[in-house]
């Protein structure tokens, strides 16, 4: 199964959607479960580690990635609305190790929405990121000859 | 985890500009001097387009080169190659999740 991947035209939002062959019930539990979480959410190859959970809105989800080489990363969700097995937002960003946000981290609000189609769940994540109206631009130029010919020079220096 | 040598909040708030994003577009066609790019925009001002052209050379989307009398700008390639690999970071991100998951729902 891909993942479809979408940057809406003049917003900064960056939709993923895919679909699961799993009831709904079952893969929103995948989501909002912490033991059940830290399977899965990594991502590879690194692991989450749910240090306090609390689902519901107003609550947080507060976990360290841990990586191969010992390194730690201490992250952030914070709940703000739930329609259970349907729908959840959140802020998602990076925290210290008091859990206070990183500001100098990119961060990103999420809308993540479960929808049953047949015996397969199809779930969308939309990531609204703090200042990204230009994600649509860099993958625009990304396309322009005249850039890919600026990158190609680079990469022959690099 | 990526390390994010650029600033992404000042790369993504000076495309957030469509007159940026303009000015960007062209010299990364080619380079362009500061008198060619405010021909190109005539309804703002000479002293905005400068501003705007000095919003992306902060970001370090631009590079500014005096050459003669002509202030010459042009794109910065590093940081639109990092910006676009945070973006495939977040994609190989995802798909990595969604794998992972996938693996266990079935």
């Amino acid at each position: 199964m891909k993942t479809n991947y979408t940057v809406l035209e003049d917003a900064n939002q960056l939709i993923a959607e895919r679909s699961f062959k799993a009831p709904r019930s079952k893969v929103w539990k995948y989501y909002t479960t912490a033991e059940l979480l830290d399977k899965w959410w990594g991502p590879e190859p690194y692991k989450a580690v749910t240090k306090s959970f609390d689902f519901r809105e107003g609550g947080h989800w507060h976990y360290v990635m841990q990586g191969p080489e010992g390194d730690a990363h201490f992250c952030i969700n914070n709940y703000k609305t739930i329609n259970p097995e349907e729908s959840f937002t959140a802020f998602d960003g990076f925290a210290n190790e008091d859990w206070s946000i990183k500001t100098d981290m990119p961060s990103s609000d999420w809308e993540v929405t479960f929808t049953e189609n047949g015996d397969m769940t199809d779930v969308k994540v939309v990531l609204t990121c703090a200042s990204a109206e230009g994600l649509n631009t860099l993958i625009e130029m990304g396309m322009k000859e005249g850039f890919n010919q600026g990158l190609d020079q680079l990469e022959a220096l690099l | 985890m990526v390390e994010y040598a650029i600033n992404l909040d000042s790369v993504f708030s000076s495309l957030a500009d469509a007159t940026r994003r303009d000015i960007l577009s062209r010299v990364s066609q080619h380079p362009q001097s500061v008198g060619e790019l405010a021909d190109a925009h005539k309804s703002i001002s000479f002293a905005a387009v400068a501003k705007h052209i000095t919003v992306l050379e902060d970001a370090q989307l631009v590079i500014k080169k005096r050459e003669g009398r002509y202030q010459i700008i042009s794109a910065n390639p590093k940081t639109m190659h990092q910006a676009a690999q945070v973006l495939q970071h977040y994609q190989a991100l995802w798909d990595a999740r969604f794998d992972a998951l996938d693996k266990l729902l079935t």
